[in-house]
């Protein structure tokens, strides 16, 4: 499980690098979210671009990964691939999250 | 049609298959596309679903079906390395997938423990009306499988688990 974490600006974007995010590295997904944002600013994005098959695991370490977050954090996604994106509508978790079509839309000024 | 060769492992070679040997299967027909018996890991769940994906890539069907097959699949294979078999001892888990036209059935036998309550799940969402703390972080699973399947029997047998995952390869191509 490969993720790389960058600055940008005052956001925090960690790309994950693997294909998958499912059953076998969700464990690990949690843990390496957890260190990355021991010290995150006020908002980090997921960058999923490079990730094609998230199953209900990969799924549960993404909550979690939010959820790790202090209250006044928050975890944003961008860049769901079409099988990644149609778990997060089928369970609706697309709810949960702010979700960008690609993290140049994540990282655009907010329209006014 | 006699059954399909599928070779057993020894903890299955018991008094439940001379049971339901007796009785005629009510199982899936269909060609066979993909058959095989993996030890239930998470390793080699994820090495089943590669080559699953392969063989239903060779018949044709579309990126997009066959991304929510093997998001079904998943879920069936990962329930049963979780809960059927949580423990030390990894069993093993026989799969069979066919198609007979727009239905494409999986058939998974494992002889793990039997599912709570001896039943397969209802279908429930999960309230995301919550605080963040509470928000879930698993029982996704089951939900996925009824939202994409079109039919699903389970039934227990002697010390075997045998789930049946119907799906219409007509509705997932949308």
């Amino acid at each position: 499980m490969t993720l790389t974490s960058r600055i940008v600006g005052t956001v925090q974007v960690i790309l994950v690098e693997d294909a998958r995010i499912d059953a076998s590295v969700a464990i690990r997904f949690k843990d390496s979210m957890r260190a990355l944002t021991a010290v995150a600013p006020a908002r980090v994005i997921l960058d999923l671009h490079k990730v094609e098959f998230v199953d209900s695991s990969g799924l549960g370490a993404i909550v979690a990964a939010m959820k790790q977050l202090e209250a006044d954090q928050k975890l944003d996604l961008a860049g769901l691939t079409p099988g990644v994106d149609k778990v997060f509508r089928l369970t609706r978790m697309d709810s949960i999250f702010a979700i960008y079509r690609d993290l140049d839309a994540a990282l655009a000024p907010p329209e006014v | 049609m006699p059954r399909s060769p599928l070779p057993r492992s020894d903890a299955s070679a018991g008094a439940g298959n001379a049971a339901s040997d007796a009785t005629p299967e009510r199982g899936p027909q269909g060609a066979p596309i993909y058959t095989q018996i993996l030890p239930a890991t998470p390793d080699c769940v994820r090495g089943t679903l590669a080559k699953v994906v392969g063989a239903l890539r060779a018949i044709g069907l579309t990126r997009h079906a066959t991304e929510l097959i093997e998001l079904v699949l998943a879920e069936a294979l990962n329930n049963i390395v979780e809960h059927a078999y949580a423990g030390p001892e990894a069993g093993e888990i026989s799969l069979a997938i066919l198609r007979d036209g727009p239905r494409l059935s999986l058939t998974l036998c494992d002889q793990g423990k039997p599912l709570p309550g001896g039943t397969l799940p209802p279908p429930r969402t999960a309230r995301l009306d919550v605080t963040r703390s509470e928000l879930p972080e698993g029982g996704f699973g089951w939900f996925l499988i009824h939202s994409l399947a079109h039919r699903l029997d389970h039934r227990r047998s002697g010390n075997d688990n045998h789930l049946l995952i119907e799906l219409d390869l007509d509705t997932l191509e949308c």
